[in-house]
């Protein structure tokens, strides 16, 4: 576009936005109160970690009444702390990437050839398979907590990281089968119509299009590990000894058996656990938002 | 290039020999390939079966027996006795109204909520950094484990170091409630933590939804002289309505199944204020012991979480809206 155009255009706007403001007065009171809630919506969904991040920086001893808003003191010890006593974070934190990467990767390899199944191949009542498959997340997952229990013990694979690898899995597979399911529907399949025509396989047309399908596979990505990271209850019925611990349970436990909550050291603990997904989030966001929706593929 | 050219073909082949071992492999490659779109489904449907539908179904078997912890052998058939026993328990009623109040407000709120900033962060008036700086904001609760949700929570509502009442008293309430230590005010403290965790949710799923909607339809709608108003009301709420059912039934699957954050948080007090369905399942499970008993429960739960499918599938006029 040159630039008279972009000019012309940009007049055009103008003058018609004008024009368009003249004939809605409403409008510019609601984008006020529009960005009034967008606003308190930031309050409110930042408050609750404000507070946590405060109480992560102050020194020691210095959390009492009346609170201070502005922390007058800034110090590192509490993470100190919590990073010296190795035997808190360190396998604690491995043994939540190793959970939440498992199961990113476990998921991955189920749901993607299923969605993709789904949405490319006529398969007998596959409307109905579908909605099987989601509606068993009617079934509450704590009446499979039991089950499970007793499953998991009688083959032994009680108090390993393998178990919540595969019950937090199980939890991602149907949304995520229905995600990348949803996504290949916006992918043109032109391409694999291609590679089959010069001969290809079934399976050689579908690594064709693997690439394309990239920001839904990041969105499952993402929903898995966040998933799998975020796991409690799981790890915290289905493991016992110390080395298996995930993150938060640790976190639990140990918050628990000191009684009195040291508000500092659970501060600086919980930012720990948040940096790998703010880091996921911050990096990923866009791609997370299109791998959703299928945007990218929209005319 | 013609289809028979040789060349072009073994592109795709696995091997070119003409072995008898080979063609053997290339014939088995090719069967596994005429059933490809079976295969591929077959692990999810395997997953499904394995460690959600069996185990459900021994749940419901279980529900019948009297089983303790403590001994998981020795099940002894009782019939009904559980459910019985659950119905003649005045707590459990105290419950079920704790879990309806919890999963009703929680529900209203996420699912409101999040289609407000849904709409108002679609067709990005703001302008993208904007709407994608509180995008990002509005995601964060999502990504935090229930545990610090939790904790933090509770560190907020603090009577003595929290923020809330120190704001609250800062704004002139001299003596504000101690929110998770008072029966009347628990209940209003584990609900504004639920519904800040599970908003995000909401919120992509509108946005995913919303963006399904064709730009045309807002042409239309500015051609015609709409407002922005008048736009939200007869084009964005009534093509969003399938994503607002679906956006229903999934939250409200999820709340009735919340009790980490809750557990941590109060623990299902005071005097069992906040104990909801689920942590008073899990409770029975561990705490007590009674796995029959506490599946008896899961039964119960999923009941109540069928019926309000149904409901919600009758009041949105089928299934198909959702699909």
């Amino acid at each position: 576009m040159s630039v008279q155009q972009r000019l012309l255009e940009s007049r055009y706007r103008v003058r018609n936005g004008i024009e368009y403001a003249r004939k809605h007065p409403e409008n510019a009171l609601l984008r006020g109160v529009g960005f009034a809630v967008l606003v308190s919506a930031t309050v409110y969904f930042l408050v609750p970690l404000y507070w946590l991040f405060v109480a992560a920086f102050k020194p020691p001893n210095t959390i009492g009444f009346p609170p201070d808003i502005v922390p007058s003191t800034v110090s590192a010890t509490n993470f100190q702390t919590i990073l010296t006593q190795t035997e808190f974070v360190g396998q604690y934190l491995i043994n939540s990437v190793i959970v939440a990467g498992g199961s990113a990767i476990l998921v991955l390899t189920i749901a993607t050839p299923a969605g993709y199944a789904f949405s490319r191949y006529d398969i007998k009542y596959k409307n109905y398979l579908m909605v099987a498959i989601l509606s068993v997340q009617m079934i509450p997952f704590l009446a499979m907590i039991i089950p499970l229990y007793r499953i998991f013990s009688i083959i032994g694979l009680l108090d390993t990281l393998l178990v919540i690898i595969i019950v937090a899995s199980a939890n991602t597979i149907p949304v995520g089968t229905w995600l990348i399911k949803g996504y290949f529907d916006t992918v043109p399949d032109g391409l694999e119509e291609a590679a089959r025509v010069g001969g290809a396989s079934r399976f050689q047309a579908f690594r064709v299009i693997i690439p394309l399908a990239k920001p839904a596979l990041g969105a499952v990505t993402i929903y898995a590990f966040v998933g799998a990271w975020n796991q409690f209850v799981i790890p915290l019925t289905f493991t016992n000894s110390e080395a298996k611990w995930v993150y938060p349970v640790a976190i639990y436990r140990f918050i628990s058996r000191q009684g009195v909550v040291n508000w500092g050291l659970l501060g600086a603990a919980s930012l720990i656990a948040m940096l790998p997904i703010l880091v996921l989030f911050v990096t990923f966001q866009k791609q997370f938002v299109a791998g959703l929706t299928g945007a990218e593929y929209k005319g | 290039m013609s289809d028979s050219d040789p060349t072009y073909l073994t592109e795709f082949d696995t091997g070119t020999s003409t072995s008898e071992r080979l063609t053997r492999a290339e014939r088995l490659y090719e069967a596994i390939d005429a059933r490809l779109p079976y295969l591929m489904i077959a692990p999810v449907f395997a997953i499904v079966f394995g460690l959600i539908l069996y185990p459900a179904v021994w749940a419901f078997k279980l529900s019948l027996y009297e089983v303790k912890i403590y001994n998981l052998d020795q099940q002894t058939f009782v019939g009904f006795q559980n459910y019985v026993e659950i119905f003649n328990n005045p707590l459990f009623y105290k419950v079920m109204r704790n879990s309806v109040v919890f999963v009703g407000a929680s529900v209203v709120g996420q699912v409101g909520i999040g289609a407000v900033l849904a709409i108002l962060l679609d067709r990005s008036w703001l302008g993208d950094r904007l709407s994608q700086f509180f995008r990002a904001t509005f995601i964060l609760p999502w990504a935090t484990t229930a545990v610090i949700v939790g904790y933090s929570w509770q560190f907020l509502l603090n009577s003595r170091v929290g923020l809330v009442n120190q704001f609250l008293m800062w704004l002139g309430w001299a003596n504000p409630p101690a929110w998770l230590n008072s029966i009347e005010f628990a209940m209003v403290g584990i609900v504004v933590m639920n519904i800040w965790r599970g908003t995000p949710f909401s919120l992509i799923f509108q946005t995913s939804g919303l963006q399904s909607i064709q730009e045309s339809f807002y042409e239309a709608a500015r051609v015609g002289g709409a407002s922005r108003l008048q736009t939200v009301r007869n084009v964005t709420l009534p093509l969003l309505r399938p994503f607002l059912l679906m956006n229903l039934i999934l939250v409200t699957l999820f709340t009735f199944n919340v009790f980490g954050m809750i557990l941590v948080m109060t623990g299902g007090g005071p005097l069992n204020a906040t104990e909801v369905l689920a942590l008073h399942m899990y409770e029975t499970a561990f705490s007590v012991g009674n796995f029959g008993k506490a599946s008896a429960l899961a039964v119960l739960l999923f009941l109540f979480n069928l019926c309000t499918v149904a409901f919600y599938l009758k009041a949105f006029g089928g299934i198909e809206q959702a699909i």
